[in-house]
């Protein structure tokens, strides 16, 4: 009786202390490791402050290639890729003025859509016509300007490319995902972004599983492409939970209008057993509150900016606790609809945030659910934001 | 959608669980011991605040989780479930050391099978640890010592929880599974202290009670 009672007594004081969610501390001012370390610094990153977090991050990024920007050019002519948009510390970028060019000296709105793409099953070109009024065809090499501005928020995005490194020994990778896209071939961020002369801003967040022989290797992550300058960007490596998480951020810049925070982030689904009990489910809050915590700093470096950020949250209520801490430090918010947006799950949502005097608002009921998935598990959902006169 | 499926194991788990423990107590209840000591009422609250508190946790995470506390909303549930098993433990030890004993070996079978079973879904889940495994033998084994009072809950919670997912569009699949598992959360807190009663009152019943007696009588003209 003594033996089991000693054993019990030492499990129940165990499962007792058990329930304390991790913290979702973020160092968003000298990040190093393997994936911030890079001198020439053209993105500036933010991850958890823990160290045990951050080797671990490091081993999902190893997997992964560099994060690439892409910069439109008002001609017509496909941009050229960057150069130096390695992995980097330091310091926020400052915005580029000659980048700033634009043929509309004013505009009223900026559109701001969030999407979950479904690694490359979504037809981003068909979107980006019916949704956001942008022609982007192959066989035309002259790209209508879209009605209205916009800034697409893109999940699960991915690129493929050879210059994706080996995958290192030992590094545990998730499953690929690829399924044959309705449109034809997976339409790859990067190539879409070339083609249609759009700014993009992608980060993987990690690779798209081992590839089989003769297939490209490929990652995936979070990408914003725009129809606007896009400076100031960041990578945010969210609290590690059960997958490596890059929620990217960019300051966008409507032509003759302050710029705008725009953020396009991704939670986990769920943590394993073990997690789940011991952090009283805890995942996707203290996702969101890394976010929030790292945009607060960012915030805090570069002045005050109106913020957009939309994801997956992967929610399964409207209701969900990282809903509501969201909700509550992005004041300006939309209502979070319960609409499905993954089957009938409401997974994805989009937070506002402006401040005194920034003359901008959320128009009335623009804040919609897209009604066709275009090829993708996921609806997109859109906003527009108003510019009053000044 | 690997979320549900592990969802459903899990379930599948706890109910294999329950009615191997519930075998273990049925087999037990033969025992002569009815006695109650002070090692058998410590054990006892430290089988039953563990029991509790496991699960109140698991009872309370999915609602929990639509909370603007969230997690912080789970550890008074925990703490809770732990109170109110550590006293009924305590309770049932301190009348009946068997009572306990019995409660312990239906636990350690849970929990084999709550590990084994989290083995057993490995090819299924894509990142899996033996912490996993261990935190399936924390669940079963909690579910299972609690008894009967369990698998009643986690019936009626499941019977509720699909009820209201079919009628009504706005329920969803995790809403059904929220109640289920706060139905079997419910009914396991609640066997430990139906036990506790029940020991007291047959206590009581063997020592002091004595047969009603009803007086009447009959008439006749």
């Amino acid at each position: 009786m003594r033996t089991y009672t000693y054993a019990l007594t030492t499990l129940a004081v165990a499962v007792a202390l058990s329930g304390c969610a991790a913290g979702h501390e973020m160092d968003v001012r000298s990040p190093v490791g393997a994936c911030a370390s890079t001198p020439e610094a053209r993105v500036a990153w933010a991850r958890p402050m823990s160290e045990g977090e951050q080797s671990r991050l490091d081993d999902w990024c190893s997997a992964t290639g560099e994060p690439v920007v892409f910069h439109a050019s008002t001609s017509a002519a496909a941009p050229e890729a960057l150069e130096g948009t390695s992995r980097g510390g330091g310091p926020v970028l400052a915005g580029e003025p000659s980048l700033l060019a634009t043929d509309v000296a004013v505009v009223d709105s900026l559109v701001v859509a969030t999407w979950n793409v479904e690694v490359g099953s979504g037809d981003l070109v068909r979107f980006l016509g019916d949704r956001l009024g942008f022609v982007c065809s192959s066989a035309s090499e002259n790209h209508a300007s879209p009605r209205v501005p916009f800034v697409l928020l893109v999940q699960e995005a991915h690129r493929a490319s050879h210059d994706i490194p080996e995958i290192p020994n030992g590094v545990a990778l998730p499953s690929r995902i690829g399924k044959t896209a309705a449109h034809g071939e997976r339409t790859d961020i990067v190539k879409i972004a070339a083609a249609c002369n759009l700014s993009l801003f992608y980060a993987p967040s990690m690779r798209n599983g081992a590839e089989s022989e003769g297939q490209t290797p490929e990652d995936r992550g979070n990408a914003i492409l725009a129809s606007v300058p896009l400076t100031d960007l960041a990578a945010i490596e969210l609290p590690l939970e059960t997958q490596r998480r890059v929620a990217v951020a960019a300051v966008a810049h409507p032509p003759g209008r302050a710029p705008i925070r725009v953020v396009s982030f991704h939670l986990d689904v769920a943590a394993n057993l073990l997690r789940v009990l011991t952090t009283g489910n805890s995942t996707r809050l203290r996702q969101g509150l890394g976010l929030a915590k790292a945009l607060d700093e960012l915030d805090a470096a570069n002045g005050q900016l109106v913020s957009v950020i939309g994801g997956d949250v992967n929610s399964w209520s409207e209701k969900e606790s990282v809903i509501r801490h969201l909700s509550r430090q992005f004041p300006e918010s939309p209502p979070a609809t319960a609409e499905g947006t993954r089957g009938s799950y409401p997974t994805d949502h989009m937070f506002v945030r402006t401040f005194e005097g920034s003359n901008v608002s959320v128009a009335d009921s623009s804040y919609r659910i897209v009604p066709d998935t275009y090829g993708s598990d996921h609806r997109g959902k859109m906003l527009t934001l108003r510019f009053a006169s000044d | 959608m690997s979320f549900f499926r592990s969802a459903s194991s899990i379930g599948a788990i706890w109910l294999f669980a329950l009615s191997c423990g519930s075998a273990g107590l049925r087999g037990q209840e033969t025992t002569d011991s009815t006695e109650g000591s002070t090692w058998a009422a410590v054990g006892g609250a430290a089988l039953g605040a563990y029991s509790g508190t496991v699960l109140g946790a698991v009872g309370s995470l999915m609602p929990c989780t639509r909370t603007y506390e969230g997690p912080a909303c789970v550890r008074p549930a925990a703490i809770g479930g732990g109170i109110i098993g550590g006293l009924s433990g305590a309770t049932l030890g301190a009348v009946d050391a068997s009572l306990v004993g019995n409660a312990f070996v239906a636990g350690v079978i849970g929990a084999s099978v709550g590990g084994a079973a989290l083995l057993a879904v490995q090819p299924f889940l894509e990142r899996w640890s033996w912490g996993d495994v261990a935190a399936g033998a924390v669940i079963g084994g909690a579910v299972a010592a609690s008894g009967p009072g369990a698998a009643i809950g986690f019936g009626a919670g499941a019977i509720v929880g699909v009820a209201t997912w079919q009628l009504f569009p706005g329920v969803k699949l995790p809403d059904a599974v929220a109640v289920t598992l706060f139905g079997l959360a419910a009914g396991g807190i609640g066997g430990w202290v139906w036990r506790a009663i029940d020991a007291k009152e047959n206590q009581h019943g063997s020592s002091d009670a004595q047969p009603a007696v009803l007086g009447f009588s009959i008439r006749t003209n």
